[in-house]
């Protein structure tokens, strides 16, 4: 009796197991061999239960809208505001923490950096139902041309797909920024197209009628103006919270504040300026102060002899022409903090530049003319424009204003957002002449090291910056696979560039977002919304509810 | 035994005929819009002498007023100053300031002179340009006039304001583009007034006997064809004056036109949106009337000065 017991466990718990190592998800299997870089990727939050979407979310841009942003294929400036509605990333920032597996269920890393592998996740499959596997990931890969395309291509040896689920890239050489770029919120390139759909509409047809495999459907857009996204039931996390999203492009402040109080909004970003004390003092809105990045200067060509801002001491000079803490008062009500770095704290590895770390720059406009004077320009000078990011007007004008002060005078060129960024996004040729100045904020969650690849060495893909100094730390940088020591060289980098001056950090931006009473939940646990660390928008778009 | 000068006689005649002609001309002249219009040209050109601050540069505050507005006692400016009769208000910037703490007054002077040197010098191109080629059309005829009339008419079919607005885009931004694009949109309503206007022309006596006498057609044109063809061209460029006004303010007010930190009317009313919004209705009232004011006095100028060149409509 007892031995028939007994076999009849044996039989039930062998039973169990097998069904239970069956059932199990695979995502711990290892898909290389060898020893492995240790990555530091959070899950993803799975909802259990499957909610209804329920009522509008209109959104207020601060800009006017461009379909090229649709499009991760070519990605530049803000586009990840849409990617996170209408497509998805194999792994993205999210609240969870800056690498979170979204597609991907797996991630790894050989040791040496040479190889990177994914598996997705079971059954994962675009909008119009489309099962979508790893060759859409090669395909993503082997067709993107937007930031850093080259660096990529360049580093690729071959793609394996191993199945549909599975797939690892060889690199030629270690590239161990790999995963930093791969991120969602570094590029375009780790967000999945659909290979058969854009093969069959084309470029300007995906542009036109974008699809993907994110929360949100694309229904409709008038280029420019506004965007329409409805709530796409089966994607794999939850459904969304809310039917639908309308992206309204409104430049003009008064417009969105009006659209806020009328309910024509239900949030609206960028309320910093002249109506902020208004935001701030009205009952009905709940605002988060949203802190994205720094600020800064560039000067486009600075590095000709004929430039005026060639010569440090003009550079200097800029930087203590600009009042910084009243500006921030006059913008933003003193909720911004002059900064003295032009990478924001919560990139990693930036230094800070709170006097910590780096020194906040001070105000010293008799300094500024004295170092004008030395260099050669004792009544000022006059340089080209002064190129402001939309619709930042007021406040470009304020720092001209300041400028004016110490002798450096020019006039504002007003260009809405997709023709600035796509002006800056070419770098030092999207500006021809060596008399100009952009004033720029790059806000993007990741490594430090990404936007110093992208702005600060010769080859980057936007360079404003090419200085022999910063060439070979940067050389050694990339040939460097010891994380420490590339740190320490990424934190040099940026000393120096602030201490040339060929950046001037202006103050860490408060990028003020408000939502009216309809957006849920009520009172302040609104800010959960906010929680992805140096996200510019309040991405994820599939958590976002109001009433319906 | 009196003696009289001699020529007296004549010259008093000439004198009186001169009075008279002076009074028959201003006869119902539009007083008050020939007044603003010559007070806001002598404005425009006198801003540099008779305005109280710059036109860039905020004012300077005192102790006082920094510590009223920021609580300290050093401060660059003073921003949203309310006009001297409101409660805040100082006489040193009668019409307030605005939100860099620059004197509204003196920006509306500087802008008098952008606003008028654009909208004249741009409506006076598109005169030029129009003008000529009207007068081409109309007395060379033939596939002169073909061409140039189906550009025209092509032109006029072409929203002016949608139409500076792509020229500004292509132009970009400054004050010259923005003379060349008036130029650019405006032409064409010149070259199909004078052309008409030169259809009946040339088959005046006149002009046919200068062709029989054989004098030159360039010769004709300049001494008799567009002699003749300037009243018109005058009624027009008053009535353009105004329009040209208005598309400048709207261009700045889009941002593609005058550049900030010029002081253009147009641009300063777009600057100051929010204020209305906040109740600092001063900062883009001040700036919208002068638009009006000229606009409408341009435009009453404009209708007078067709009645007054137009002989059966003078007689009435």
């Amino acid at each position: 009796m007892r031995k028939t017991v007994f076999a009849i466990g044996a039989v039930l718990t062998l039973g169990c197991g097998v069904a239970w190592g069956q059932g199990a998800p695979s995502a711990s299997k290892p898909i290389l061999t060898g020893p492995l870089a240790k990555l530091e990727i959070k899950d993803a939050k799975i909802e259990a239960v499957r909610g209804t979407p329920k009522g509008t979310l209109n959104i207020g841009l601060h800009f006017g809208l461009d379909p090229g942003w649709f499009d991760p294929l070519g990605y530049y400036g803000p586009a990840h505001h849409f990617y996170y509605l209408v497509h998805d990333a194999l792994i993205k920032p999210m609240p969870q923490g800056e690498f979170t597996f979204s597609l991907a269920e797996h991630a790894e890393m050989s040791a040496n950096f040479t190889k990177a592998a994914f598996r997705l996740r079971p059954g994962l499959k675009f909008q119009d139902g489309h099962p979508l596997t790893t060759a859409d990931v090669k395909w993503t890969y082997e067709n993107y041309r937007g930031y850093n395309f080259k660096l990529f291509q360049d580093k690729l040896d071959r793609i394996e797909i191993v199945d549909d689920r599975t797939i690892v890239l060889h690199f030629k050489e270690p590239f161990v920024d790999f995963l930093d770029l791969y991120n969602g919120a570094g590029s375009g390139i780790g967000w999945i197209v659909p290979s058969h759909y854009y093969e069959r509409v084309g470029k300007d047809g995906f542009k036109t009628r974008p699809m993907g495999a994110g929360p949100f459907k694309f229904v409709s857009q008038e280029a420019g103006v506004q965007a329409s996204f409805e709530a796409w039931n089966e994607y794999w996390r939850r459904a969304p919270g809310v039917k639908a999203i309308n992206v309204r492009g409104i430049r003009d402040l008064a417009a969105r504040m009006a659209g806020l109080q009328t309910g024509e909004l239900d949030l609206a970003y960028g309320m910093t300026g002249k109506l902020l004390q208004r935001v701030l003092a009205d009952p009905k809105l709940r605002w988060d102060p949203n802190f994205t990045a720094p600020w800064h200067l560039v000067f486009p060509g600075y590095n000709e002899p004929s430039s005026p801002f060639h010569d440090k001491r003009v550079r200097q000079a800029v930087s203590l022409a600009i009042n910084r803490p009243f500006l921030v008062k006059q913008e933003t009500q003193g909720i911004g903090k002059p900064w003295g770095n032009w990478i924001s704290h919560e990139n990693r590895d930036a230094l800070r530049g709170d006097g910590t770390e780096l020194p906040v720059p001070p105000y010293d406009l008799a300094k500024a003319k004295q170092l004008l004077a030395q260099a050669g320009f004792p009544n000022g000078f006059e340089f080209d424009w002064y190129v402001p990011f939309a619709p930042y007007f007021d406040m470009a004008e304020r720092i001209l204003n300041d400028l004016r002060a110490a002798g450096m005078r020019s006039k504002m060129q007003m260009l809405d957002a997709p023709a600035y960024m796509a002006q800056t996004s070419k770098g030092r040729k999207g500006f021809p002449g060596n008399r100009t100045i952009v004033q720029r904020i790059d806000p993007r969650p990741g490594g430090a090291k990404a936007l110093i690849r992208l702005y600060a060495v010769c080859g980057g893909q936007a360079s404003y910056i090419c200085e022999p100094q910063i060439e070979a730390l940067w050389a050694k940088h990339e040939a460097s696979i010891d994380p420490a020591e590339r740190d320490r060289l990424a934190k040099e980098i940026q000393r120096i560039l602030v201490e040339e001056s060929y950046l001037v950090p202006l103050y860490l931006n408060p990028f003020v977002h408000a939502v009216t009473p309809k957006v849920l939940p009520e009172g302040d646990p609104v800010h959960r919304y906010w929680d992805t660390v140096n996200a510019p928008f309040p991405w994820p778009w599939e958590v976002w509810e109001v009433k319906g | 035994m009196a003696t009289i000068p001699i020529g007296a006689g004549p010259t008093i005649t000439a004198q009186r005929v001169a009075r008279r002609r002076y009074r028959v001309f201003f006869r119902n002249a539009p007083i008050v819009p020939l007044l603003i219009v010559t007070v806001l040209a002598l404005v425009a050109v006198l801003a540099p002498v008779i305005a109280p601050h710059g036109k860039l540069d905020p004012v300077k505050p005192t102790q006082d007023r920094c510590l009223a507005k920021y609580g300290t006692a050093d401060c660059p400016y003073v921003d949203n100053v309310p006009p001297f009769w409101a409660h805040g208000g100082t006489l040193d910037t009668p019409l307030g300031t605005d939100f860099l703490g620059r004197d509204v007054l003196s920006r509306l002077m500087y802008g008098a002179s952008i606003s008028l040197v654009v909208a004249l010098t741009g409506t006076l191109f598109a005169g030029a340009i129009g003008t000529v080629l009207g007068v081409l059309a109309g007395y060379m005829g033939k596939w002169w006039d073909q061409i140039i009339m189906r550009i025209a008419d092509a032109w006029l079919t072409l929203p002016s304001l949608v139409f500076a607005i792509l020229l500004s885009s292509v132009r970009g931004p400054g004050l010259w583009n923005v003379v060349l694009i008036l130029a650019l949109v405006f032409w064409s309503r010149y070259s199909r007034a004078v052309r008409a206007e030169v259809l009946a022309i040339r088959e005046r006596e006149f002009v046919k006997l200068a062709e029989i006498n054989g004098i030159g057609k360039l010769t004709i044109i300049w001494r008799h064809i567009i002699p003749n063809v300037m009243n018109t061209v005058m009624v027009l460029f008053s009535l353009q004056v105004g329009v040209a006004v208005i598309i400048e303010a709207s261009l700045s007010f889009l941002g593609v036109g005058v550049p900030p930190p010029e002081p253009s009317w147009g641009l300063m009313m777009a600057q100051e949106r929010e204020s209305l919004m906040e109740g600092r209705w001063w900062l883009a009232v001040f700036p919208g009337a002068c638009i009006t004011m000229l606009v409408l006095s341009a435009n009453m100028l404009g209708d007078w000065l067709r009645v007054r060149l137009d002989p059966q409509l003078r007689n009435r």
